[in-house]
């Protein structure tokens, strides 16, 4: 029997592969085939280019789930709709409402508390601000509208992400099956989710969300797995010989010790959600994004240009805010080795 | 019954350690088992018993599984087969549950790297047992305080541990052990990682809170001449098997091996004898030159006592720490004692 | 060793291959230009069809947007485009024309139409009939604009094509702003989809839209009446529109609005290509060739629904499934074409 055992992967893995051909054989339209599947051992003519008899049928069931997700789930996605939906309007609507000095100053604000009263950074930060305005009044709004965007989507892939990064980080199984699908999430060509969801959400700031969750949350999970098993062995030990239960040691000890990985990742998955909103203002999304692609249909390059400094300033508002607070962090928890 | 019993331990690392296990139990070596399944051997056949109250030294070269052993008694590591019993009970049996109160109230431990909590102050550090517990942060702060006086670190509780000395660091590991009173503490190399001056002060901080305290001590060390100092007795571990057992002059006066005579090889006798056990008994020394004496305690070590000894020109008379004459040591004696041969002899009938 | 034999088998491999190819020796050889959106496609692959089946020429096609196809005809390296948007080119192909670096050949799509669309179910169910009729309070609830409280949304053009503006300038004229945002939505490909996915789930679906297209095919949206097509409004509008890309929106100044005018698709060659006398019987097909709207729906219905995304089968599928094109070719080419079906 054990002598066999190694055969047994390849036979599977073969089979499946004939499985696969005889499939799309038999899926194939008459007037591709021959008239008989025999005819292909005696004419070879189907080795020059690909034969149309020799396409795995994907599309089709994948039209046929998609339409079934669609209405079987309708009401599963308008209720994700309205809720992320309603979560922007109001936090936009709200921001909008302000007076832009005060806006000014609540980022002035949270600046200098976030990177530690770093009078530098606030500085640097509240220009930035100030310059989003000072470039066109139109971005002013535009630029809330963004920003808002990439504070829900953010707070989506924190919500979601770090409890899946730990997941991993605590079981190889768990990480063994993500990430591949981290992988495809990452390298499927944007298009590829954000038209369909807009088939899903309808047009505007919801299908921009889950774009921005599906693009920016594999480095924030993959950071967080990271940072948490990069945690001293010896610490984790040390709390467990103390009698620490799991959840004792993965708050006490695993994420204060991971979180300067996680802030770097958090760090990213804002940056990632800038590139993201931005790209999905082809999908109807209003943001700032709006005035590069407008400038850009309309071969406008000064328009463009100028609205891609907005994008800029906005993402240098972002990383400071985050990578001040990450290195606030790291400051604390640093190990020095000092023996 | 022996405070903590390991009996017949097997540990083997890989992928399918159940399988591999009756090869190991058939007497292949780690090499072996290593070329043919890709496993590697943890402990082979390890069977000791730890007396309460004792310190045990466990000494080996790095991957003679010393370190996987320590880690089987608090099961931080489980065992592949065998049993590891602390006061009666089989480690084995507890359930989850259990295990995290066996460890919080039977034993602790100090790492070779200390193992502090690099986002704790020196105080939360030390508390961190208690802290597990569910102690309130007045309680276990108080209790910290102690054990922080106690390792001689008053001042800097509030301090990371990055801003400390690495002899510093391992006290705080240390004070962290003793904050939760328990009767076990297993020491995985902790003085390993400290420089040869720090590391001798730390040795005799651990003498002085032992002969307080009589804690049951399990000793992880490469250094002989630690164990040696440290240890009632000894278990030297090779390739995951237990070489031998026996107190500090077993070991250095009946290697049970190459390996283990290589080691002893060049221990300085003077540093691990002590002077009852070449002492001529007082019942039966007539014919000792009493004129002339220099009074030294019986627990202490030769080279301790040695230069005055010799100086003076004197022979030693041997008290207890009541007072008590327990016996004499003549300077031939002495001088006989730091040769091979004499040990031999003198030893030979506590075999 | 190992490595030798597989060298030698890879060689024998690729002879055998070079055989089995066919070795076509056209005669001639057309260079078609196309576009990506799917109208132009259809035509592509008809005309190409019929050129490589029934002239014997070998038919290469180029796709792309179009500043660089149109920008390739003029350039000569594309011989034949079969459908031009000329009315959104009007000034390029005229200076073209007149610098003799192109030559037109006639309407290809007689009328393509651009308005305002409304999904039939509901269409029928409130009697929309008119943009009118979308004046209302109730009506607009049914396309309730979820980021924007209190109002209906029409899905507009998108904001860089000038349809975006004229959109905005009638929703003023015929106040509808009132009720509904112009809602821009990114890009073709998302205007598809918000009409495609409300289709789907069977939601109101209020859009401005234009025909020829895949999509027209495959779903029931009526057309809005708006005031008949006039020049005298329609170049009134036109300058209120043109000053508000320059100048923004503030700008508008009341004025007339009419429904868009019906374009004509058209067919343009390189000069190169059309005065070589032997490329003439090709020329004078393609000079020929038309198809009408409703044909054209209907065919890209058939790729998206039926084809499985096979442009050769759907021109298959026209070619056997209509007569009209026996018409534009002399009938020997015709029964070629027919014989290869």
């Amino acid at each position: 029997m054990e002598k066999y055992k190694k055969f047994i992967k390849p036979f599977a893995y073969s089979s499946i592969f004939i499985f696969f051909i005889i499939i799309s054989y038999r899926s194939a339209k008459p007037r591709y085939k021959p008239d008989h599947f025999t005819d292909i051992f005696k004419d070879f003519s189907w080795l020059g280019n690909w034969p149309k008899w020799l396409d795995f049928p994907l599309m089709q069931p994948l039209n046929a789930g998609f339409d079934w997700l669609i209405v079987k789930y309708g009401l599963f996605f308008e209720g994700i709709n309205n809720f992320l939906l309603g979560l922007y309007t109001s936090m936009k609507d709200s921001i909008v409402g302000l007076p832009w000095p005060i806006v000014i100053a609540l980022v002035i604000f949270i600046t200098y508390f976030a990177s530690g009263r770093k009078t530098n950074t606030t500085i640097m930060v509240a220009f930035c601000t100030f310059f989003l305005g000072f470039l066109s009044p139109r971005y002013w709004d535009k630029c809330i509208m963004t920003t808002c965007i990439v504070i829900i989507g953010m707070l989506l892939c924190i919500v979601v992400g770090i409890p899946i990064g730990i997941a991993m980080a605590r079981n190889k199984k768990v990480r063994n099956a993500l990430l591949p699908i981290l992988d495809l999430m990452q390298t499927i060509p944007s298009f590829c989710y954000l038209i369909p969801g807009i088939l899903l959400f309808g047009l505007g700031a919801v299908p921009a969300i889950i774009a921005i969750f599906v693009y920016a949350v594999p480095p924030l999970i993959r950071l967080t797995d990271l940072g948490i098993r990069l945690v001293d062995k010896e610490v984790i030990e040390a709390s467990e010989a103390f009698g620490a239960s799991k959840k004792q040691t993965l708050w006490g000890v695993q994420i204060p010790l991971a979180l300067p990985n996680i802030m770097q990742g958090i760090n990213q998955c804002t940056m990632m959600s800038l590139a993201m909103v931005v790209i999905a203002s082809m999908i109807g999304t209003r943001g700032i994004g709006d005035e590069v692609l407008l400038g850009l249909q309309q071969l406008n390059v000064g328009m463009a240009t100028e609205a891609g400094i907005a994008i800029v300033l906005l993402a240098i508002i972002f990383d400071r805010i985050t990578q001040s607070y990450g290195e606030k962090i790291q400051e604390r928890t640093q190990v020095k080795k000092k023996i | 019954m022996s405070k903590i019993e390991i009996k017949n331990v097997y540990k083997i690392f890989g992928d399918q350690p159940s399988k591999v296990l009756p090869m190991v139990q058939d007497g292949a070596t780690k090499e072996e088992i290593l070329e043919k399944t890709g496993h590697t051997v943890g402990l082979d056949n390890v069977s000791l018993s730890i007396e309460e109250g004792e310190t045990f030294v466990c000494m080996g070269l790095s991957g003679s599984g010393k370190s996987t052993l320590i880690r089987h008694i608090n099961r931080l590591i489980d065992p592949t087969s065998g049993v590891v019993s602390v006061e009666g009970t089989n480690v084995m049996d507890l359930d989850k549950k259990k295990l995290i109160e066996f460890r919080r109230h039977k034993m602790s431990m100090v790492f070779q790297r200390f193992g502090l909590f690099p986002h704790k102050t020196v105080i939360e550090n030390v508390g961190y047992g208690l802290e597990v517990q569910g102690q309130k942060p007045e309680e276990r702060n108080k209790t910290a305080m102690e054990k922080i006086e106690a390792v001689g670190l008053t001042g800097f509780e509030h301090q990371y541990p990055n801003q400390l000395s690495g002899g510093m660091q391992q006290r705080v590991g240390l004070a962290r052990a003793l904050a939760t009173n328990t009767d076990i503490m297993l020491m995985d190399e902790a003085f390993s990682a400290l420089d040869p001056l720090i590391r001798s002060d730390m040795q005799k901080q651990l003498i002085d809170l032992q002969s307080e305290l009589k804690k049951t001590i399990v000793f992880i060390t490469h250094d002989l001449d630690e164990s040696l100092r440290l240890g009632d007795h000894i278990g030297i571990l090779n390739g995951g098997r237990l070489v031998q057992v026996g107190t500090p002059i077993d070991i250095i006066m009946n290697p049970a091996d190459d390996y283990v005579e290589k080691f002893v090889k060049d221990v300085n006798r003077a540093k691990v004898i002590k002077a009852k056990i070449i002492m001529t008994p007082a019942n039966s020394s007539n014919g000792v030159d009493k004129s002339n004496l220099v009074k030294v305690q019986e627990d202490q070590f030769l080279d301790e006592f040695l230069p005055q000894v010799v100086c003076s020109n004197s022979n030693c008379e041997v008290v207890d720490k009541e007072g008590n004459v327990k016996g004499y040591i003549t300077q031939k004696e002495l001088s006989k004692a730091l040769t091979k041969e004499h040990m031999a002899d003198a030893t030979k009938p506590k075999k | 060793m190992k490595f030798l034999r597989n060298l030698i088998l890879s060689f024998v491999f690729a002879g055998a291959m070079s055989l089995t190819t066919t070795s076509a020796n056209a005669q001639c050889k057309v260079h078609l230009g196309d576009f990506d959106w799917d109208s132009a496609n259809i035509h592509t692959a008809i005309a190409g069809y019929i050129i490589e089946k029934g002239y014997g020429c070998k038919v290469e096609a180029t796709k792309g947007s179009t500043t660089p196809i149109m920008a390739a005809l003029f350039d000569q390296q594309i011989d034949i485009i079969t459908e031009v948007w000329r009315d959104n080119l009007v000034q390029l192909i005229e200076d073209n024309v007149a610098k003799g670096t192109i030559v037109e050949l006639g309407v290809n799509t007689p009328s393509s139409t651009q308005g305002f669309y409304v999904d039939k179910p509901t269409a029928d169910k409130y009697g929309l009939k008119h943009v009118n009729d979308m004046k209302s309070e109730k009506i607009a609830k049914l396309f309730a604009d979820p980021e924007a409280p209190g109002k209906g949304r029409m899905t507009s053009c998108i904001s860089g094509w000038t349809c975006y503006t004229i959109n905005l300038v009638k929703h003023k004229v015929y106040g509808l702003d009132k009720y509904y945002t112009n809602f821009d939505p990114g890009s073709g490909g998302a205007l598809d989809a918000a009409i495609a996915g409300g289709f789907k789930k069977g939601k109101p679906v209020f859009s401005y839209y234009w025909t020829p297209t895949g999509l027209m095919g495959k779903v029931d949206l009526v057309k809005l009446e708006e005031p008949k097509y006039d020049q005298a409004c329609w170049d009134k509008m036109t300058k209120v529109v043109e000053d508000i890309k320059a100048n923004g929106p503030d700008v508008y100044k009341p004025t007339c609005a009419c429904e868009y005018v019906n374009m004509s698709l058209t067919k343009a060659a390189s000069t190169k290509f059309a005065s070589n006398a032997a490329n003439k019987p090709i020329i004078d097909f393609i000079k020929k060739y038309s198809i009408p709207t409703a044909d054209v729906n209907k065919s890209l219905a058939f790729y998206m629904d039926e084809s499985g995304g096979d442009m050769e089968a759907t021109a298959k599928n026209f070619l056997s499934s209509n007569s009209m094109w026996e018409s534009w070719v002399p009938s020997d080419v015709a029964s070629k074409v027919k014989a290869s079906l």
